[in-house]
């Protein structure tokens, strides 16, 4: 049985409203009113409220599954919806909380998704829109000698999307303490015998450091190199989550838990105070570390929403990702080399390199 | 002075009048034992065999090849004492005395190279310098014979560079080959500049990459505990005297018509 879900519609005229990051409003396509986050909110609580409460229910009762439809497997991780701008199903993810609807193509919100403990904190709104990202994509190729041509003449978008991507943002605190050798070595001259002489000293570094908000992505749909690169995002535009930003956008729930991500972030903590420390150690020509432990406290976990372009390409059957910053820009992933410019850059270096190296050395 | 080498040009006396050498007189080499080997370092055989080879280069090339071994340079310079067993014992060949002789002091750990006469012409400072580097690795771990082999070879290579091309020198060393392991060197050069410019451009190609380290979201390092503290100091001597600046290659000759090369191992 579908699921409830809310379109946020036009007060004006009823078309789909979409969330816009450069005015920072929802706008109606259709008449080109244009709503405050707030104006949307206060219209729509009441009804995202029956909405998640429907849900719950309805959930409740889909305990028993007819026979040959879906098995208990298969429906495990997915949910079906009912659009309630064309009445069409929609069936997706179980994590999905924002989507479009494939028929009528209105964006829209599942309430239920974010509901209770699975309310967000904080979400950034996007700033950068649907063409940006595509521009963005293709100033990436500039300047990438490697890039085969086929690739950049004949590639074209195969899918662009706004994601909301659950992150946590984690308050920790790190404590470390570590043991260096330092030497400092001299040499002089005390008559035909070179003098070297190596001095050794005990070195003991111990101390603290805060973090504040450091993210991690929440969400196992979401390559974690991907989400790592596009860092950092601006805090500083965070604001408190409303689903009024949702419309147009893609959006999921957490599937990874705070305890799950502990050990990411924990481990990048780690790495940055012992290069913290480690760089207090001054004065010395060689340093080896001796001896080293570092204890993780936990502060606070808040659960954010932070805007992504996720951007697609096919290139001979084999697909690449792409993620965009949709708050900075920030855009990374990885592209194919082609195999025979790597090689043609490598000759054309070596070649002529060997000849000159070749005639110096023979000449001298 | 003559007093204090007394010990190896004694023995050096004694072998040369008792006639035991294999070679016998000949008059163009006044003084033919061409090894004294005083603190017995060598197996009988391995000083036949060192001898035997120093004695045919002393005749092909006619300069003499002389191979001097003591315990103790009796508080004397290695060159300095060279230069008296050179002419206590009248070494060299024929009437310029012409001689290349290495001598070893097991005591000091310590050599000297000194050439005189047609040896100032064949062994340039720039040659004694290689050939030194060459047999210093086998005396550092005490392999005798595998050192004197080495100065041996140096010996026969120079001789017939100076017979048939010119004398082994700076301007002249081509390593052996080494022209050809130049270029080779030349080659893997290039090859690894190529590669690290290539992988350079790669890496622009992946760009999604692994977060290890939060330092953007990190405060400032509160320092609770810190300490340096003077644990041990190690002195470390190694014997290294001056040497002569043969950049420009040829052979430096004292007012006594000897050059050295003089060493520890």
């Amino acid at each position: 049985m579908a699921t409830e879900i809310t379109n946020h519609k036009c007060p004006a005229c009823t078309g789909p409203l979409h969330f816009v990051g450069a005015s920072g409003m929802l706008e109606c396509d259709y008449c080109g009113s244009k709503f405050t986050v707030e104006e949307i909110e206060k219209l729509y609580a009441e009804e995202e409220a029956k909405a998640a409460e429907n849900t719950a229910k309805k959930e409740a009762a889909e305990e028993e599954i007819p026979e040959n439809q879906w098995s208990s497997a298969e429906t495990k991780n997915m949910k079906v919806y009912s659009c309630p701008s064309c009445g069409a199903e929609l069936i997706c993810d179980s994590t999905t909380a924002a989507t479009s609807c494939p028929y009528c193509g209105n964006p829209t919100v599942i309430p239920g998704q974010f509901t209770g403990g699975l309310k967000p904190d904080l979400v950034i709104p996007f700033k950068l829109n649907k063409e940006q990202a595509a521009a963005a994509l293709e100033k990436y190729y500039k300047g990438k000698i490697f890039l085969p041509n086929e690739f950049k003449n004949r590639n074209h978008i195969e899918e662009i999307k706004g994601v909301y991507v659950p992150f946590w943002l984690c308050d920790c605190k790190m404590e470390g303490k570590a043991m260096y050798r330092g030497a400092n070595v001299r040499k002089w001259r005390e008559g035909d015998y070179d003098v070297t002489e190596t001095t050794y000293f005990n070195v003991l570094r111990e101390g603290n450091l805060d973090f504040e908000m450091i993210p991690v992505d929440a969400s196992t749909k979401m390559p974690d190199e991907h989400m790592d690169a596009i860092e950092p995002f601006d805090y500083s535009e965070l604001k408190p989550f409303s689903t009024a930003y949702l419309p147009g956008f893609y959006a999921d729930k957490y599937d990874v838990g705070q305890n799950a991500s502990i050990a990411r972030i924990s481990e990048r903590a780690k790495n940055s105070i012992k290069r913290e420390l480690r760089g207090t150690v001054i004065g010395y020509m060689m340093v080896n570390t001796v001896s080293e432990n570092y204890n993780f406290n936990k502060k606070g976990m808040k659960y954010a929403l932070l805007p992504v372009w996720m951007l697609s390409t096919k290139y001979n059957g084999e697909n690449f990702l792409f993620a965009m910053n949709g708050q900075t820009g920030k855009l990374i992933g990885d592209l194919p080399v082609d195999k025979k410019k790597f090689w043609g850059l490598f000759a054309a270096i070596a070649a002529p390199l060997s000849v000159v190296l070749s005639l110096i050395w023979l000449l001298m | 002075m003559t007093k204090k080498i007394l010990s190896l040009i004694f023995a050096a006396v004694l072998v040369f009048a008792a006639g035991i050498t294999a070679f016998g007189a000949t008059g163009d080499v006044y003084f033919d034992t061409m090894l004294i080997d005083y603190p017995d370092i060598l197996s009988d055989s391995e000083e036949t065999e060192l001898e035997a080879r120093a004695w045919e280069m002393t005749k092909k090339y006619h300069c003499a090849v002389y191979i001097m071994i003591t315990d103790t340079l009796e508080g004397m310079e290695a060159w300095e004492y060279n230069e008296l067993l050179h002419s206590e014992l009248s070494l060299g060949y024929g009437a310029e005395k012409s001689s290349i002789t290495l001598l070893l002091s097991t005591g000091e750990r310590q050599y000297d190279i000194a050439a005189f006469g047609y040896g100032n012409t064949v062994f340039t400072d720039y040659g004694k310098d290689e050939m030194a580097e060459r047999f210093v690795e086998y005396f550092a771990v005490d392999d005798w014979y595998g050192g004197f082999t080495s100065y041996l070879d140096s010996c026969e290579e120079y001789f017939e560079l100076a017979l048939y091309e010119e004398p082994f020198d700076v301007s002249t060393d081509n390593g052996g080959g080494a022209g050809f392991v130049g270029v080779i060197i030349a080659i893997l050069i290039s090859c690894v500049v190529a590669l690290v410019v290539c992988l350079i451009f790669r890496a622009q190609m992946k760009t999604a990459i692994r977060a290890t380290e939060a330092h953007k979201y990190a405060k400032k390092l509160n320092l609770t505990n810190q300490y340096d503290l003077f644990s041990h100091r190690d002195i470390h001597r190694v014997y290294n005297p001056p040497q002569d600046n043969n950049s420009g290659g040829g052979t430096t000759v004292n007012s006594g018509g000897f050059s050295h090369k003089s060493g520890g191992f």
